[in-house]
């Protein structure tokens, strides 16, 4: 990949099992600290995420609007269709780019 | 000379001249006349056709026209309006009358008559003619007319003719009228009659187009003001100028239970009076006006006299008709609109179609501003309390944060004085903060016995705010304000710890101002003020304890610069007074050969037996006798001295303290007091640590004394104090007392344990004089209390003194290669704060008995800065924490539903569990339209929890609720709703919601959902439960968002769950959810139940399942249930 092109954006950030109020404040602060030291652009990789609950999609939803008023954007990728069923239930998938592998949300950026 | 028969013909022939002649003479005088006749005609029809349709200016042409023709000495003209006959022009003696209305019975009199009859008629005498009349005119003057001409003015119409007036010329001359008159007059009259007819319908159209412009008007302006009061004034004042009605007056429904109607608004001269009296009636009395707001329908009186439901209104002049009309909002009435005039049948039908109209919009502005104010209210409420709340975790003083709650109170109510007046222990009232007029702002700090006992314990014993009676008055405030025996006033309590320690009060000028809305924001806000006191409180506790410590240091700094023993006694003696504020201070050493205490320096005591050098024997003095006895501090309140009899003085409180050094009584130290301060325990504690001071500093010297190079010890404690002293961070003091305590003591090393409360654990923290390798090993090792009993023990009575222990457990001691390990116990007031352990290679502990001072010393001050950072983390955190989910709590529960609501055929059940003390989740029944049965059902669940969620539930709710009382579908409800979420809102925080409008008169429900778990659906006859999907978004996320609306024919039997995520996401101790299929199964099971007994099975089945695991997300149910016919 190109370096330049992807410059300030992040494509690691994977987390695992349950986002839930105990495991969101982490996940919240990864996010927040990514996006302030100039990754305004994050690929958000769910596909270990086994349960995810409203604390854990306002942290998303915080994230992304971080991510944007630096110029960036919040995409997510790989949703198991567990998750994929509570974005769509939520109404989510009409605010996030959801992709279906970390590539073609990478494209997305560039 | 002729013949007879030419003088025949001669004459014949001349008579023949004769009358050709008259008949020509006749002739033309009839066709002049009746040129005449057709000028007059042409000239009226000319006019008549010329005129404007202005029916005013009609009825003068007519009455011209009839001049021109007859003497109209004494004429009318009028017209008939239902049985009234209305007289627009009537002339007596050529002088131009008033206009009269009059009543006037179907044939009666001759106008009557010709009204029936359609003729005109011609009275040539009435003396003579009377009785041959074919009716009788209906008044008979002083001066009769002799002679009369009546014409009937008729238009045709599909039901042939009709007589709408009657011109009536009169003389007093017999004869004065001839056919011709008559007949003219009828053209006349007929033609005029058509154009009047004309004229009148096109007035009518004129005033239709007035009257539908005024509705349009008033719907304009009732979309553009908020303001009700400036809404009503207008619509009034438009009414009254449109139609020209000379009283328009507007009510609205009042009260809590809406059984009053209070004047709002009107027209006349009497207005100002009524709105300064608040009229208002009560629905149950006489009168049109509480009639038509109870019963919702318009009442229409054209004549009041005949009216028994008519009542008058003071202040109006005579009036004859009234029309009333109820302003209804989905058949619930709000208020009425009520005009009334001086004629009689002053309104129509149309009049009442037109107000009728007119007042269905008002009554959606009254309603709407209704709406608009609580909920702006709630909303300012909500506002207020979370600048407060934020104001309370701010660093502002108290009277400030005071000072802004009484702000604060004026953003919810309006008054003229508020003040916090705070209770003492001497049942005084001080007036702590005060706003609104000058004299009570002049009265903060001033201060009055109370008076009014009866309503403070009232309001201590509700603990709720309470409206009161302004004659009960609370005493010297209430006269201060000097306030009229009708105003208004509030109080509530401010409690602290369940002790009323003051009231927040409320007063306003204005009579019956305030409501239990009011009372419920200054509640509210009351305990914001609590809060607030109590926060000042734990702050000067803190003060005081930080003040302990400087005096202790203090204490120790001047008894360490003593050289000598009596150096440190005068030092302390000349000190402890001024550190503890008392007035007298003994200290006495004890000689445990004689068994008897010897004064060893005294201040303020001007007594010979407590002279120094004095010896006093313990049985001498009670107060030392219980000290020997009980080994700890002994009080004597009225200040017995020793000496038989004893000298007593009762204003002198006496406390004795033991001083010991080491393990061993060493002395007493007597102080004395008489001020009124009341001891508190932290005073107790400064105390019983100056005596401590007092005693090391005694042993000390003592020491010091018996071998000088130990001078350094206290030296080194104070180092020790310094070093703690001079860094906020706890763990950097612990860093430091573990350095400087080898250096000091010379021990080897010197580990420092922290007691961990929570975990029970002693957690290494800091260690000196380690190998790297022991190092690694202490920070790894965390020993459990269990492990280490002897810090177990009881060590209330050790206060003072810190004991040595054996060795610590095995794992510190043998896993650090320890040598001649022991144990010292941080000990703050007999509690465990921490361990210091101590090694010593070279010498055994008996040996270090000289040191032992100093470690304990350390110990001291070190448990004491342990105790100090964590009570001040613990105490700021748990106050903040606490203060915040008592407020969001608060709001929360106030906005939930405080009822189910009875549905014939339908049976509701609902249930809400917040995971902790505030939840996220709420739903809500609102009533769209109460008389049909129409509900809205509501839940719904915010993202996240705490005082933001609780806020953002607030302000969704109250949203939805707005909009929802619109009327609108569920779909547009919504949008809508999300539309002011998104204005309102600045937070990430979004809410999923489903929303349902039940109709349970057609048993049906049209829904949408934003984003919430679509709700369960199970008939009798179904295997499975359905889902009531439909697609959306949830709310306070993107603007202008698309909802599915969906509809649903509810069956007898039908049963719909509810529910938000926390029910199906409940984990058991395998981290197994409890899931829709586990819930569907239930409701399977449970469908012939009602809906409470679901609601019980629901609970009991994910009761079951979770088993211990905690709750950790919000829980709520709603159940709707159709019952079996």
């Amino acid at each position: 990949m190109n370096q330049d092109l992807h410059e300030g954006t992040a494509w690691d950030i994977a987390p695992t099992g349950r986002l839930d109020a105990n495991t969101v404040p982490d996940f919240e602060s990864t996010l927040r600290e990514r996006i302030q030291s100039g990754e305004s652009r994050l690929v958000v990789d769910m596909k270990d995420v086994s349960y995810i609950s409203s604390s854990g999609l306002r942290a998303l939803l915080t994230a992304r609007r971080l991510a944007k008023s630096q110029g960036g954007d919040l995409k997510l990728c790989r949703l198991p269709p567990r998750i994929h069923k509570i974005f769509e239930m939520v109404g989510f998938t009409q605010v996030f780019g959801i992709y279906d592998s970390v590539e073609l949300a990478l494209n997305e950026f560039m | 000379m002729l013949p007879p028969w030419a003088w025949l013909l001669i004459i014949l022939a001349l008579g023949v001249f004769a009358w050709v002649l008259r008949w020509r003479y006749v002739s033309r005088r009839a066709l002049q006349a009746r040129l005449a006749e057709l000028a007059a005609l042409s000239d009226a029809g000319r006019a008549i056709v010329a005129a404007q349709l202005d029916f005013d200016a009609l009825c003068e042409l007519i009455y011209r026209q009839a001049r021109q023709i007859v003497d109209t000495w004494i004429f009318q003209l009028g017209f008939f309006d239902g049985s009234n006959y209305h007289i627009k022009i009537r002339i007596f003696r050529g002088e131009r009358q008033p206009e009269q209305t009059f009543d006037l019975g179907q044939g009666e009199g001759i106008v009557g008559w010709m009204r029936q009859t359609k003729r005109p008629l011609l009275v040539g005498d009435f003396v003579t003619e009377m009785d041959s009349l074919p009716a009788q005119p209906r008044y008979i003057s002083d001066d009769p007319p002799r002679s009369a001409v009546f014409v009937p003015l008729m238009v045709g119409g599909q039901e042939g003719e009709t007589v709408i007036g009657a011109m009536a010329i009169q003389s007093h001359r017999p004869h004065a009228f001839t056919t011709d008159h008559q007949r003219i007059l009828s053209i006349i009259a007929n033609q005029a009659a058509a154009a009047i007819e004309n004229a009148r319908l096109f007035e009518r159209v004129q005033h239709r187009a007035r009257q539908l412009g005024l509705i349009a008007n008033v719907s304009q302006r009732v979309a553009a003001i908020l303001d009700l009061d400036a809404l009503l004034t207008q619509v009034v004042a438009l009414v009254n100028e449109t139609f020209g009605y000379p009283f328009v007056h507007l009510f609205t429904l009042e009260g809590d239970d809406g059984q009053e109607i209070v004047f709002r608004a009107g027209t006349g001269d009497h207005v100002a009076n009524w709105l300064n009296l608040q009229l208002r009636y009560s629905l149950d009395e006489a009168g049109l006006i509480p009639w038509t707001a109870k019963h919702g329908q318009p009442s229409l009186v054209g004549d009041v006299s005949r009216e028994p439901r008519y009542r008058h209104s003071d202040g109006i002049p005579e009036i004859h008709s009234e029309l009333v009309v109820p302003l209804k909002v989905a058949d619930q009435v709000v208020g009425v609109l009520d005009v009334q005039s001086d004629r009689y049948q002053a309104f129509d039908d149309e009049d009442l179609f037109v107000l009728q109209t007119l007042s269905d919009t008002v009554a959606v502005a009254v309603r709407n501003a209704g709406l608009y104010e609580s909920e702006r209210r709630r909303r300012q409420l909500a506002n207020t309390l979370h600048k407060v709340s934020a104001m309370l975790s701010s660093s502002l003083e108290t009277d400030q944060v005071l000072d802004g709650i009484l702000e604060g109170v004026g953003r919810v109510v309006s008054y003229d004085a508020a003040a916090i007046l705070l209770l003492d222990r001497n049942d005084q009232f001080t007036v702590r903060t005060a706003r609104g007029m000058q004299a009570i702002v002049d009265a903060i700090g001033t201060t009055w016995p109370v008076a009014g006992r009866e309503r403070l314990q009232r309001l201590a014993q509700v603990q709720q705010a309470l409206i009161f009676d302004p004659e009960a008055s609370i005493g010297p405030y209430h006269e201060l304000l000097n306030f009229p025996p009708d105003h208004s006033c509030m109080g509530a309590p401010l409690m602290v710890r369940d002790e009323l320690v003051g009231i927040l009060t409320v007063d306003s000028l204005q009579p019956n101002l305030y409501g239990p809305e009011d009372a419920a924001a200054v509640e509210a806000l009351a305990n914001q003020a609590s809060a607030a006191l109590e926060n000042a409180r734990l702050y000067a506790a803190e003060l005081e304890k930080a003040q302990s410590l400087a005096a202790l240091l203090e204490m120790a700094e001047a008894t360490d610069m003593a050289e000598n023993l009596n150096q440190v006694l005068e030092t302390v003696v000349s000190l402890t007074p001024m550190l503890l504020d008392v007035d007298r201070c003994v200290i006495l050493l004890w000689d445990q050969e004689r068994e008897a205490f010897q004064v060893a320096e005294a201040y303020g005591l001007q007594d010979s037996s407590l002279d120094v050098d004095h010896w006093v024997w313990p049985e001498d003095w009670p107060l030392l006798d219980r000290l020997l006895e009980t080994e700890s501090p002994a009080v004597d309140e009225f200040g017995g001295l020793p000496g038989a009899p004893s000298v007593q003085d009762v204003d002198v409180t006496l406390v004795a303290l033991p001083l010991r050094a080491k393990g061993r009584l060493i002395g007493a130290m007597v102080i004395g007091y008489s001020d009124q301060a009341p001891i508190t325990e932290q005073r107790i504690q400064l105390i019983a640590g100056i005596a401590n001071q007092t005693a090391l500093a005694i042993d000390s010297a003592q020491l010091t004394m018996a071998q000088q190079e130990e001078a350094w010890v206290s030296q080194a404690l104070l180092q020790v104090a310094e070093a703690i002293g001079a860094t906020p961070n706890l763990d950097e003091a612990l860093e430091t007392v573990a350095r400087l305590t080898p250096m000091l003591v010379g021990v080897e090393s010197c580990l420092v344990y922290y007691w961990d409360k929570e975990l029970e654990l002693l957690a290494p923290k800091a260690a000196c004089g380690l190998t790297a390798e022991q190092a690694e090993v202490f920070a790894a090792t965390p020993v459990a209390v269990d492990d280490w009993p002897e810090l177990e023990l009881e060590y209330q009575e050790q206060i003072g003194q810190v004991p040595i222990l054996p060795p610590p457990p095995p794992a510190i001691s043998e896993g650090l290669n320890l040598r001649q390990p022991f144990t010292l116990p941080l000990l703050i007031w007999g509690n465990l704060t921490g361990a210091f352990v101590v090694d010593t290679p070279d010498e055994p502990i008996s040996q270090l008995d000289r040191r032992m001072s100093i470690l304990s010393g350390i110990a001291q001050q070190t448990a004491t800065a342990i105790q100090n950072a964590r009570l001040q983390i613990e105490s700021v955190e748990r106050q903040r924490l606490e203060q915040e989910l008592q407020l969001a709590r608060q709001i929360q529960v106030s906005f939930l539903p405080n009822k189910i609501p009875q549905v014939p055929g339908w049976d509701l059940a609902a249930y809400w569990q917040a995971a902790r003390r505030v939840s996220g989740d709420f739903y809500d029944f609102i009533p769209v339209n109460q008389s049909h049965d129409i509900w809205g059902l509501v839940i719904a669940d915010v993202a996240d929890k705490g005082m933001p969620a609780a806020l953002f539930m607030a302000l969704s709710r109250t949203l939805v609720r707005a909009s929802a009382m619109t009327g609108r579908g569920p779909a547009e409800t919504i949008v809508r709703a999300n539309d002011l979420i998104l204005a309102d809102s600045h937070s990430d925080l979004f809410v999923t919601l489903f929303y349902a409008i039940l109709d349970a008169e057609q048993n049906r429900l049209i829904y949408t959902n934003a984003g919430h778990n679509p709700p369960l659906l199970v008939n009798g006859h179904q295997k499975e439960p359905e889902l009531l999907s439909a697609s959306g978004i949830a709310l306070g996320i993107i603007p202008d968002i698309q909802l599915e609306e969906r509809k649903l024919s509810v069956e007898p039997g039908c049963l719909i769950v509810f529910y938000t995520d926390g029910v199906i996401d409940a984990l058991d101790d395998q981290e197994n959810e409890f899931g829709l299929k586990r819930l569907s199964k239930v409701i399977k099971t449970h469908h012939q139940d009602s809906a409470e007994q679901v609601v019980q099975a629901i609970n009991r089945a994910v009761a079951d399942f979770t088993g211990d695991q905690p709750q950790f997300d919000d829980f709520t149910l709603l159940v709707l249930k159709r019952q079996r016919a």
